[in-house]
């Protein structure tokens, strides 16, 4: 009987012939997700250099961890995991981030009070999809998320940007569904404020 | 009718995924009727939105090379390991025994 290559095999045949120690399996798995790996770290990270040597050492564990992946979760999500747990490990306070505390005065409604207040915002014409980030705005987007407590930036980059669902976050993340939802309220809130004039659009009557 | 201050702690889940809860339909028809929270709720979408078209840099080609590099002496190391165990076993006798 010819063996499959495991370019020819889908996902969850690849994770299993992989976890039996199979390395070109092993190869094959690394090759399919080094991008997703590398630009979910950046996201979290913020730094090419950084979101490099995560992707390393990544894959690392996984080479190590795989055996004990028992096929319960997706593998995306336990991916997730394990280069969420790196990139954690590697942080250190940046200038300007906040504490964590902080962000706790994000439940609180006085946040809100300045919508619909603002003199005069910037205007943004185009509907979310048609959006083209340029380089200012790039810029204030960089400076806001950088601030967020990595802890935070991990759900909102998760949820939002990922779409993981919040069981799936809360499951990668080792937390709560309640503490995950209230980590990104807070993120959400706090972000929608740094990005206040860009985001401030007048409310439409239905 | 919920109020506002209810409405901004809970207007989170209204983008999430009880969309049909209670909460979130009472959410639902206080923002039809609330002009300020519904501009926060469309603020907080664009803000989502935005984050979601940033562009996000592919993986750099050396990276790449980087970790197979590391990876093939990872699988090679590995590999020597299956080989070599009873040669190991040889040197050290006792290391099975517990």
């Amino acid at each position: 009987m010819r063996t499959r290559s495991p370019r020819n095999l889908p996902d969850d045949e690849l994770i299993r012939v992989a976890r039996d120690g199979d390395n070109p399996a092993f190869t094959e798995l690394v090759r399919r997700y080094e991008d997703t790996v590398y630009r979910f770290s950046y996201k979290i990270c913020r730094d090419p250099a950084k979101a490099a040597e995560t992707l390393q050492d990544t894959f690392v564990n996984v080479f190590r961890k795989l055996r004990t992946f028992d096929g319960k979760s997706k593998f995306s999500t336990w991916l997730y995991t394990i280069v969420t747990n790196n990139c954690l490990m590697k942080r250190r306070k940046r200038k300007g981030e906040l504490l964590e505390e902080s962000l706790e005065a994000y439940d609180h409604p006085q946040h809100q009070q300045t919508i619909g207040h603002r003199s005069q915002p910037l205007s943004m014409h185009e509907t979310p999809a048609d959006l083209v980030i340029g380089k200012e705005l790039r810029e204030v987007l960089d400076r806001a998320i950088t601030r967020l407590p990595e802890d935070y930036r991990v759900v909102f980059v998760m949820r939002d940007i990922e779409g993981q669902s919040n069981g799936e976050t809360a499951r990668a993340l080792g937390l709560s569904v309640e503490a995950t939802k209230s980590r990104l309220r807070r993120a959400r809130a706090f972000l929608r404020e740094q990005l206040d004039p860009y985001v401030h659009t007048p409310a439409r009557i239905a | 009718m919920m109020k506002c201050d209810e409405v901004y702690l809970h207007i989170c889940d209204s983008l999430d995924e009880d969309l049909g809860s209670p909460q979130c339909r009472a959410i639902k028809k206080h923002i039809e009727r609330c002009p300020e929270c519904r501009t926060y709720l469309s603020s907080l979408k664009t803000t989502i939105a935005l984050y979601c078209a940033v562009p996000v840099p592919r993986l750099p080609a050396q990276a790449h090379k980087d970790l197979f590099t590391t990876i093939s002496a990872l699988t090679a190391s590995a590999a020597q390991a299956c080989r070599q165990p009873r040669k190991s076993q040889k040197k050290n006798p006792t290391r099975d025994r517990t």
